[in-house]
């Protein structure tokens, strides 16, 4: 045998071996070996190959995989292994159609929840002005006033400059003017008109009413004018907004006449 | 015709082995990949010119497309060579059509392997293999065309069959033999030329 010949069936040895002892070349790769134990240049040609070999396998570069790469892929694999519907919400949410709705959906949740936190924090602060009223209507029911008039002009004229917005009184309010004084509520300077007789005192509150607002689920329209009627410890208040500012009447007397008493105001 | 007929009813015949639900003996995907992630890795960064991050996102993209089909390999002992299909295939398919210039395959022969080269050299290869860088060794192999590179990686380093590299590289066994032994030459004449250049033969 030729040395190309047994170099050939050595070399390819593993694959012609594979397909059986009873392979015909494997007749010849037992030729081939017999040749090898007689050449020197072939077994110089096996022995380089196998320098070669080792050399490779001492000195190829190795490397191993990063620990961040095998985190990568484990967190990978385990967002592949989400359940079923997991996929089909992420794929769902994946179509732009969905993805509109959703987010239409969004808009008007953050609208009606915008909606219901206004109006809840307009209840909030309707109750806590409320109760304000109600205290400062106590603390002066025995008529101590700043400006005693009977004279709604004079009146109305002591508190120029003393808030900072206007009001007209009516002339004929069909209540006794006793006079009036600065109160404070929240935090800023109000007016305070005192009605008699003095069994029964009608305080009349005055305030700028730039920020505040009436819970408008609980507003009653009286002669087109929407207003909130509360009633706190004894005491019935009717309150509502006209040309920016706040009216808070606070009496024990009935709420329907004193809702009738605020028409005139 | 009877013969035919006998192969058709080839389950029955005592050679041959019932069908077993193979599937339920595989260890889970994590555990069948991490047994191998290493070698994997290391084959990326020789199919990728030893860039790290190509190789980082080959390897992640081969374990992506094996954990979806985990379910038609059918026998725990076929893991590694069908990983490493997959790896070879995502490199050669998506990343490295643009750039690969195919390799002409030739048949081993005895002309191929008569014309070893004699060139004559008084140092044994030996000593000025044990001269040579880590990373002369490594340029030579990179600088091989990716078919001879892939299979002295998967026969010498991972020690494969010709059989189980065929299946990898999608071609003959015999084509494998043949790359091997031209990918050889050409790397040990890589080497010697690292080896002139650096004055380490003397002729």
């Amino acid at each position: 045998m030729q040395c190309g010949s047994a170099r050939k069936h050595l070399y390819r040895a593993e694959h012609t071996t594979s397909e059986g002892p009873s392979h015909p070349v494997a007749a010849e790769v037992a030729r081939a070996e017999e040749h090898l134990e007689s050449c020197a240049a072939c077994r110089e040609f096996f022995a380089a190959e196998e320098r070669l070999k080792t050399l490779l396998k001492l000195r190829a570069p190795r490397e191993a995989a990063s620990l961040a790469l095998r985190e990568q892929i484990l967190s990978r694999l385990a967002e592949e292994r989400r359940p079923a519907g997991a996929s089909r919400l992420r794929r769902l949410i994946g179509s732009r159609r969905v993805a509109w709705a959703l987010v239409a959906m969004l808009v008007i949740a953050v609208l009606a929840g915008g909606f219901w936190l206004r109006s809840r924090r307009s209840d909030i602060a309707s109750h806590r002005l409320t109760s304000v009223l109600v205290d400062d209507h106590a603390r002066y029911l025995s008529g101590e006033t700043e400006v005693t008039s009977t004279d709604p002009e004079i009146v109305q004229a002591w508190f120029r400059g003393k808030v900072d917005f206007s009001f007209r009184l009516p002339k004929e309010g069909g209540l006794t003017l006793i006079g009036g004084r600065l109160c404070y509520l929240q935090n800023r300077r109000a007016a305070l008109l005192l009605y008699g007789p003095a069994a029964q005192r009608v305080s009349l509150f005055i305030l700028d009413g730039s920020d505040v607002d009436l819970p408008q689920e609980r507003l009653v329209k009286l002669d087109e004018r929407p207003c909130l009627v509360e009633t706190k410890k004894g005491y019935n208040v009717v309150m509502w907004k006209e040309r920016g500012l706040v009216y808070g009447m606070v009496s024990d007397m009935r709420s329907a006449d004193l809702l009738q008493l605020s028409t005139r105001f | 015709m009877p013969r035919r007929f006998q192969i058709i009813q080839g389950p029955q015949t005592v050679d041959s082995e019932p069908e077993k639900p193979l599937r339920q003996e595989l260890p889970t995907f994590e555990d069948a990949l991490l047994a191998h992630l290493d070698s994997l890795f290391a084959f990326a960064m020789r199919l990728v010119g030893g860039r790290r991050e190509r190789a980082e996102d080959l390897v992640q993209e081969t374990a992506l497309r094996a954990f979806r089909g985990y379910g038609s390999l059918r026998s725990p002992k076929k893991t590694k060579t069908w990983l490493f299909q997959i790896l070879y295939n995502t490199q050669i398919n998506e990343f490295h059509r643009q750039s690969r210039e195919p390799t002409a395959d030739v048949a081993l022969n005895e002309a191929l392997l008569e014309s070893m080269e004699t060139t004559p050299c008084v140092t044994p290869e030996e000593q000025f293999f044990a001269q040579l860088l880590d990373s002369e060794l490594q340029q030579a192999l990179e600088d091989l065309p990716i078919e001879f590179r892939t299979t002295i990686w998967l026969s010498d380093i991972e020690e494969l069959s010709y059989k189980e590299i065929a299946e990898i590289t999608n071609c003959p066994a015999g084509t494998v033999a043949s790359r091997l032994y031209r990918g050889h030459r050409l790397l040990r004449e890589r080497l010697r030329e690292y080896a002139e250049r650096r004055g380490l033969l003397r002729e």
